[in-house]
């Protein structure tokens, strides 16, 4: 693993939270201002994709999954889930960004109780 | 592995993952909870004394933290938000004006990380919760339990709330000061922005971030430091706390700066105070230089004095500086002891205060450097002095000495003889070899003066091999040797140099050079460095001051021992002499009555006191060869 994938994917998880960020903020614009906003956001996560696969990195979210040991995250609220629960992912703080051959950042989720 | 390109949900859907992998992800999550637990039980230090439960908790700053009005967590939405505010405000006992304030806090961007800041980033919800159900039942001794678990900022927080509601509680205050150094403030920031991001508000600007964490560490310092300005017992606790304290981090830096500057300002009225005494009490043993009375007051004051700069001076002494402030005063008392040392000759007064130093100023480095560097000099002023002060004791009642001598009282501590022995054995361990000659010098010289001047040959005797025995330096074995020759006694006296003080060694001239009290080197110490810039001279050793002043002159030295070539000349002219009496003597013998046996024995005085009277023919009478060749010669 390089310095340079370290950095792009760095800058890719950044990236991906200024993207959840302006989703978010598409909900305070007036309606007329919706459209255009979602259409530019759908590309600019495209892009996000075709650079990063340009250069062998695929950024991954587990929104909602059963929180199993293959997922390579980081739960920030492992403390909150009692042992005998099960947990499903409830909200990725920050991506994985993986690589053919492993992990280069590995994310942050949150979990929730089912 | 299932990998979500889109966002979206698994494709396969949640229930595509069996029982199995569901099962090691718990297992996982299981592991993940033990690694931050044990973490934590390491940082954890020893649990904390029970709690007064009687303390009121509502008044403290994390009970008035918008997030404990609210009863929210960090990482709360703004809908969450609206409606704790909604739930809370139909309910009886809740002040509105304060849950608008908390509602419009978490808000506002900048109101809001002031307040995460002060609440518990890092810390579970469980424990959150509790912590909030503590706050709201007055339970101390759960706020306690909490705080144990506790990392970073949280700690802190606790911490400090458990310090407001027991301000007494000096442990708790010292813990606190070790809590600041363990918080990272890279952590914390990570923890906030994925608080933030949950909560679906903006992130944190760094510079914003470190500015609000800057003034909470301020908040908290200031408020420390007036408890631990309150007491002697808490300043001693404060010192004990900054000795063993790591510096670690901007936030524990800061926080540290900010407790040194608050408590600076709560001690700048009695510390002034004690100042101007010091200063009061350095003008009147000037104007008394014997005067003992004021000697301990001025020692108490410094003693006050310094009891109050001490955490400043620890301070300063981590950052590898020397505090200011102490540099004054250590001066100017310096100062004095060298005046009372050099111009008045108050020994003991001036090593008093030269100890006094050493303890006040041990956490200055380069003062305590150069103090201990001195003291020896001013240990030997001193014990030349006090040895005088014995010989005039002892002369002026020499029977008594006498008797006590001959009853083995130089092996005890009591009177005089009892004074002699601790006297030897106190300057047996001083450094500089000419302290031990000179006081070896003095009290071979009480025996000398017992043998002469008051007839106590057998007293005589006693001390000067008692003396022989001691280990004297190489310059009085000499000279002892020869006086128990005088006894009839052929011994030989081991002498004991110092070799950490040999003149000749390297490490002595640089030690003497740097600290301005060679005798010998004086000339050349004048330029040397000197870490004090008093113009005032350093003390000077007796010897110096003899010369200087002529007052009080040194025991003579036997002329045996001056020089090898007056030596020579001398035992020469005895020789010459003693054949001479022994003629004559072999002579006129048979014409003369013999002297009685009973006639007192004088020690060949020449050189050996500056009051001996006894020259040339008296030493006929003592010398123990010469008495067995008079006997030969009457026997033929």
């Amino acid at each position: 693993m390089t310095e340079y994938h370290q950095s792009l994917a760095a800058l890719a998880v950044q990236y991906w939270k200024l993207c959840v960020a302006f989703e978010r903020e598409l909900g305070f614009v007036s309606p007329d201002r919706v459209q255009p906003g979602e259409a530019q956001l759908r590309f600019s996560r495209r892009r996000l994709d075709a650079i990063l696969e340009g250069e062998g990195l695929r950024l991954a979210t587990y929104d909602g999954q059963s929180w199993t040991s293959d997922i390579p995250a980081s739960p920030v609220n492992a403390e909150d889930i009692s042992d005998a629960e099960a947990a499903i992912v409830d909200m990725t703080i920050e991506p994985t960004i993986i690589r053919a051959n492993g992990i280069v950042h590995p994310g942050k989720v949150t979990l929730r109780e089912i | 592995m299932v990998i979500n390109w889109s966002r979206g949900r698994d494709p396969k859907g949640a229930g595509a993952i069996n029982e199995a992998e569901e099962a090691a992800g718990l297992e996982r999550l299981s592991r993940l909870r033990g690694r931050t637990l044990h973490a934590e039980g390491e940082e954890t230090k020893a649990p904390l004394a029970p709690l007064n439960t009687a303390s009121d908790v509502a008044e403290c700053k994390l009970a008035t933290n918008a997030f404990a009005i609210l009863g929210i967590h960090l990482t709360a939405s703004a809908t969450e938000i609206g409606e704790a505010y909604e739930h809370l405000s139909f309910e009886p006992g809740h002040d509105p004006a304060a849950l608008s304030a908390a509602r419009a806090a978490l808000q506002s961007p900048s109101d809001r990380l002031e307040a995460e800041i002060g609440w518990l980033p890092g810390l579970p919800l469980r424990s959150a919760k509790a912590v909030l159900a503590a706050l709201r039942t007055n339970d101390l001794p759960s706020l306690a339990s909490v705080r144990e678990k506790a990392t970073s900022v949280a700690r802190v927080n606790l911490t400090f709330a458990l310090v407001e509601c027991n301000p007494g509680e000096l442990s708790l205050a010292s813990q606190l000061l070790d809590d600041a150094q363990s918080v990272d403030s890279d952590v914390v920031l990570d923890q906030l922005d994925d608080a933030r991001f949950h909560a679906k508000f903006r992130e944190i600007d760094r510079e914003t971030f470190d500015r609000f964490m800057d003034e909470h560490a301020r908040a908290i310092a200031a408020r420390l430091a007036l408890i631990f300005s309150a007491s002697a017992a808490a300043r001693n606790v404060f010192t004990r706390a900054l000795q063993d304290l790591p510096s670690n981090g901007r936030f524990g830096a800061c926080f540290r700066d900010e407790l040194m500057r608050a408590y600076g300002a709560a001690i700048h009225g009695p510390l002034e105070e004690a100042r101007q005494r010091v200063l009061t009490a350095i003008e009147e043993l000037r104007a008394q230089p014997g005067n003992e009375a004021q000697a301990a007051t001025l020692i108490t004051s410094l003693d006050n004095w310094s009891g109050l700069r001490r955490p400043m001076q620890l301070h300063e002494a981590a950052r590898g500086l020397d505090d200011p402030a102490s540099a004054d005063i250590c001066n100017a008392v310096r100062s004095l002891a060298v005046d009372l040392s050099n111009e008045h000759e108050q020994f003991e007064i001036a090593l008093r205060l030269a100890r006094a130093l050493l303890v006040c100023f041990r956490l200055v480095p380069a003062r305590h450097a150069a103090l201990e560097r001195e003291l020896p000099v001013l240990i030997g002023n001193a014990l030349i002095r006090r040895g005088k002060q014995l010989a005039v004791w002892a002369l002026a009642q020499p029977t008594v000495l006498s008797r006590a001598i001959e009853a083995g009282a130089l092996d005890g501590t009591s009177g005089t003889a009892g004074s002699i022995a601790g006297l030897i054995a106190e300057v047996d361990e001083h450094p500089d070899d000419q302290v031990r000659t000179a006081v070896f010098l003095i009290v071979r010289d009480i025996g000398i003066q017992l043998h002469n001047d008051r007839r106590e040959v057998k007293a005589a005797y006693i001390l000067t091999a008692w003396l022989a025995e001691c280990g004297p330096p190489p310059e009085v074995a000499v000279r002892l040797q020869e006086d128990l020759k005088h006894f009839g006694v052929k011994a030989t006296v081991t002498a004991r140099a110092n070799a950490a003080v040999e003149p000749n060694e390297a490490g002595s001239e640089e030690r003497t050079a740097r600290t301005g009290f060679g005798r010998a080197r004086r000339d050349s110490l004048e330029n040397a460095a000197d870490p004090f810039s008093s113009p005032s001279a350093p003390p000077r050793t007796r010897n110096a001051c003899n010369q200087d002043h002529n007052k009080v002159k040194p025991p003579r030295l036997p002329a045996s021992v001056r020089g090898h070539r007056r030596r020579a000349s001398k035992i020469d002219y005895i020789l010459v002499a003693l054949l001479v009496i022994f003629w004559l003597s072999a002579k006129i013998g048979n014409h003369r009555s013999a002297e009685p046996a009973s006639a007192p024995r004088r020690m060949p005085t020449s050189g050996y006191s500056r009051d001996s009277r006894f020259e040339g023919a008296a030493l006929q009478a003592y010398d123990a060869e010469s008495r067995l060749r008079s006997e030969e010669e009457r026997s033929r």
